[in-house]
């Protein structure tokens, strides 16, 4: 099995899924792909219940698929095939379920990386010739342009790499095997957090099940009052929230999109502190901002009567205009006013 | 750039700097290049380059110096501008490629770049709202030239010495940025964080994760403003945003313009147009809640030609520029119409500034036509007299009195007075000078005494040859740096081997359309007049022509400074 294309498959999809998704509002997209994984494991329950689905392999021609003639389908499915395709069934299932119970749970990409796993494996043993000459694909052919296997496979490569999954891991070889694991920023930015939460918990007496709870909201807001949260817990917010801008907000590359898990513990963090308990920056006094913008204000003023007084006006070098004083009757009126304007 | 452009191309076709004393004269391209009308043509070419280099829109280019920069148009001048705009180019994103260490990947066509407009149609229903917005584009740029003319008025007799212009950029630059931290302060428009393209995003006193989109419009380079107007979001700048940002903007930059900075216009323009036509975009989604055919980039396109349209008042070159540097001709018929109702719009109340400038600054450009309401002034009116004229055989003390008297630049040959002046009063009731023989110029003269060349007889003409006289071209010394002993100036020199024997002359009675059209086709810089007797009667310059304008309905004379 060629681990090293697998690699490619996700990590290369990933990087290339395309510029459509903005970098924020990853919460927005894990909303959005909650929804359209719900139609699409309906979908696939239907499809695979009933047993028309088409498989594309990497070896497949199109126009092949529609031929009716081809026997191969009315044939007896080899053993090895049908465990093939429960395998790939089991996997979508299972990912399709890890994703939408963590939608929430602001864990989902480290929860559910073995599925995804799982799930591009199964496809991969699925599209591969068995034991040199069986090709499970044959015994599954297109009926029109359904080919069920090869859309959720992308549909799965999609989901992953545009909620925003692809950038919380790091991805190495050890012995020629692929491992994943979290990167360091992921798991620094999890070292701060946790320090966050449990100074938080500590100032409010509250545990993780106070924040996971339905009414987390009212019961953080119960527990203590603002000022004493804002003061206590403001050094760990800073450095999570300084982190999190250095690492994802400024030098980011736009086209990347946010690890997901980061992307949503930011925010609800966020949310805490700033809606929750109001720890906004003070503002500035702004009497002293008026003042000095007022009198700023006044120096060009100043300035120009002053240059009204000071400037002497450089008397313009007007060329005598030497003219025939005959007798030709003139139209032409020298208008002094005109005069004063144009003269330089 | 414009300027940068055409100084460069003027000074680099000549191949000789007197300041710091090399000449490539010995090539003999540059020799040929030496002379006025190849000078011009050299000139229009670097302002079209400038274009060029500056929105990576060539043919804009070529058009701004037909429309604005060119006198004399011919085929072969387009071909050569046209080329010289597509190397600028080229050189130009080969340049910004290897800058930006994408080398031989030429995606940088401009210095410039607002943009593309991608799959941005335009509907039959919004052109009512073009011609809207081509009115007010007008208007305000009316007000942007009245405004700006009264304040030069005011710098030219006020501001005058070195120090008080020097403290006056300082004090336009102090009020901007004070005027740009009192907005970001006091307009708290908070979006959230990448939404927003903008590479330095200031939070000032929003929640985390979010910037302030009022900083984005202050602290970016105005055509990365531009950039932003065009293409940001719907939602990204409120009304108050955009309000308090076009209003201060407009009067910084109706400030700005004419201190002593090398300060443009047309960014400025373009930043104040697209704050404006994008509220006019805002306006219209709120009146029509559904409409998906409203793209408040389109509208921040329109608004800013509208502005710059508005006061420029150029119309040609501004479409293809635009129509190049977003790379949309889709829109380029909403932006000709928006620019063509602007021109008019705002020709009823003022000039265009550059137009305004120059006439301010008492340059003597000839227009494109004479001036109306003049068929009947002839040339008598028109013409400068009595003229400093000078004998054919001249003594050179004589010549040297004139040349420092005066500070004309052509006069005219006369030869020897004859008998019979009482014949000449009877016919002429102006004076005369002597019969015309040809018109010589001062920088002639000024070879001729330089050469010390004493002609008592014809003999020694020879000795001198065209390329002494091509050879001081353009800068020629002036009187007072000659050094003639008193042996030289009694001698007296020939004029006529060195005159034009043939210059152009009107009679007395030519009218000021058809002199202004010699004038200007032929591009003269002296028309001799004479009388029915070839008798000099007077001389018309630049100036005289320059000097008849026309207000409203009446027809002026101004005064011209030297």
């Amino acid at each position: 099995m060629a681990f090293g294309d697998f690699y490619n498959d996700i990590y290369l999809f990933g990087m290339n899924r395309g510029k459509g998704s903005s970098a924020s509002g990853s919460a927005m997209v894990s909303l959005y792909n909650v929804q359209n994984l719900m139609m699409s494991v309906v979908v696939v329950l239907a499809c695979i219940s009933f047993g028309h689905s088409s498989l594309q392999s990497y070896d497949f021609d199109p126009l092949q698929a529609i031929s009716l003639l081809d026997d191969a389908q009315f044939e007896p499915i080899a053993p090895i095939c049908e465990k093939l395709v429960n395998d790939f069934k089991d996997a979508l299932a299972n990912y399709t379920k890890c994703v939408i119970e963590n939608a929430r749970s602001r864990r989902r990409c480290e929860l559910c990386i073995d599925k995804v796993i799982q799930v591009l494996k199964s496809f991969r043993l699925l599209a591969q010739k068995q034991n040199g000459s069986i090709l499970c694909t044959e015994s599954y052919p297109g009926m029109g342009e359904v080919m069920v296997f090869r859309h959720f496979h992308e549909f799965v490569k999609k989901n992953w790499a545009n909620g925003g999954c692809q950038n919380c891991f790091a991805w190495y070889t050890i012995n020629s095997t692929i491992s994943n694991q979290l990167s360091n920023t992921t798991i620094m930015f999890q070292q701060l957090s946790s320090q966050f939460y449990k100074c938080l918990y500590n100032a409010t007496n509250a545990d993780d099940s106070v924040v996971q709870s339905r009414d987390f909201l009212r019961r953080l807001r119960e527990v203590h009052s603002n000022e004493t949260i804002c003061k206590k817990c403001k050094k760990e917010y800073d450095k999570l929230n300084r982190f999190y801008v250095a690492k994802y907000e400024t030098t980011y590359d736009k086209d990347d999109i946010i690890c997901a898990d980061i992307a949503d513990s930011m925010n609800f963090t966020r949310y805490i502190w700033q809606e929750v308990y109001h720890c906004h920056i003070e503002r500035v006094s702004v009497w002293p901002m008026i003042v000095t913008s007022v009198i700023l204000c006044c120096v060009p003023v100043v300035f120009y009567l002053v240059s009204k007084i000071v400037g002497h006006e450089v008397e313009p070098n007007v060329v005598p205009s030497k003219r025939f004083r005959g007798s030709l009757g003139a139209r032409v009126s020298t208008s002094s006013s005109i005069h004063n304007h144009l003269l330089t | 750039m414009i300027h940068s452009g055409a100084v460069v191309a003027a000074g680099l076709s000549q191949g000789r700097s007197t300041t710091f004393g090399f000449d490539f004269g010995c090539f003999q391209m540059f020799e040929y290049f030496r002379m006025d009308s190849e000078k011009r043509d050299f000139v229009s070419g670097g302002a079209a380059a400038g274009v060029s280099a500056a929105f990576g829109a060539p043919v804009g280019g070529v058009l701004f110096s037909l429309e604005e920069g060119a006198s004399f148009w011919n085929q072969a001048l387009t071909w050569r501008i046209f080329f010289a705009s597509m190397v600028t180019t080229f050189t130009l994103n080969m340049m910004l490629s290897i800058y930006h260490k994408k080398a031989w990947q030429f995606s940088y066509p401009g210095l410039i770049n607002f943009g593309k407009f991608t799959d941005t149609p335009y509907y039959g229903q919004e052109i009512p709202v073009y011609i809207l917005l081509g009115i007010f584009g007008g208007l305000l740029g009316a007000l942007f030239n009245y405004i700006n003319y009264r304040l030069t008025l005011f710098r030219r007799r006020n501001v005058t010495t070195r120090w008080l212009r020097v403290l006056e950029a300082i004090l336009v630059a102090m009020i901007s940025a004070v005027a740009a931290f009192f907005l970001i302060y006091a307009i708290n428009d908070c979006q959230p964080f990448g939404d927003d393209p903008n590479e330095n995003p200031i939070q000032m006193y929003c929640l985390d994760g979010q910037s302030n989109s009022m900083a984005t419009l202050w602290f970016q380079p105005p055509e990365d403003s531009v950039r932003s107007l065009f293409h940001d979001d719907y939602a990204i700048y409120k009304y108050s945003t955009l309000i308090a940002f076009g209003v201060v903007y407009f009067f910084l930059a109706c400030w700005t313009y004419g201190i002593s900075v090398p300060s443009g216009l047309f960014i400025p323009g373009l930043v104040i147009g697209a704050a404006w036509g994008r509220l006019v975009a805002l306006f219209l989604c709120a009146i029509f809640p559904n409409a998906n055919w409203i793209s408040p980039g389109k509208f921040a396109l329109l608004g800013a030609a509208a502005q710059l349209g508005g006061i420029v008042r150029m119309t040609l070159s501004l479409t293809v520029i635009l129509i190049e540097a977003t790379g949309n001709i889709t829109l380029g018929l909403p932006v000709m119409i928006v620019l063509m109702i602007a021109k008019w719009v705002g020709d009823i109340f003022t000039e265009g500034i550059y137009d305004m400038h120059i006439q301010l600054q008492g340059v003597p450009v000839l227009g494109w036509e004479p001036p109306e309401m003049t068929s009947n002034i002839s040339a008598r009116k028109v013409m400068s007299h009595p003229v400093v004229t000078l004998d054919s055989l001249s003594h050179a003390n004589v010549i040297v009195d004139i040349l420092k008297r005066e500070t004309h630049d052509g006069f005219p040959v006369v030869q020897q007075q004859t008998e019979s002046l009482d014949e000449h009063v009877s016919i002429a009731s102006c004076e005369n000078f002597g019969t015309l023989a040809g018109l010589i110029t001062r920088s002639q003269l000024i070879v001729l005494l330089r050469q010390k060349h004493s002609f008592a007889d014809g003999s020694q003409a020879a000795t001198l040859t065209s390329r002494d006289f091509r050879s001081i071209y353009p800068r020629f010394p002036r009187i007072e740096s000659l050094a003639l002993s008193e042996a030289d100036l009694r001698c007296s020199i020939d004029l006529r081997p060195f005159m034009n024997p043939a210059p152009y002359v009107v009679y007395d009675n030519t009218s000021l359309p058809r002199i202004f059209k010699l004038f200007r086709g032929l591009g003269l810089r002296h028309l001799v007049v004479v009388n029915r007797r070839n008798e000099v009667i007077g001389i018309v310059t630049r100036k005289d022509l320059a000097r008849y304008r026309v207000h409203g309905a009446h027809l002026t004379e101004a005064e011209m400074s030297a």
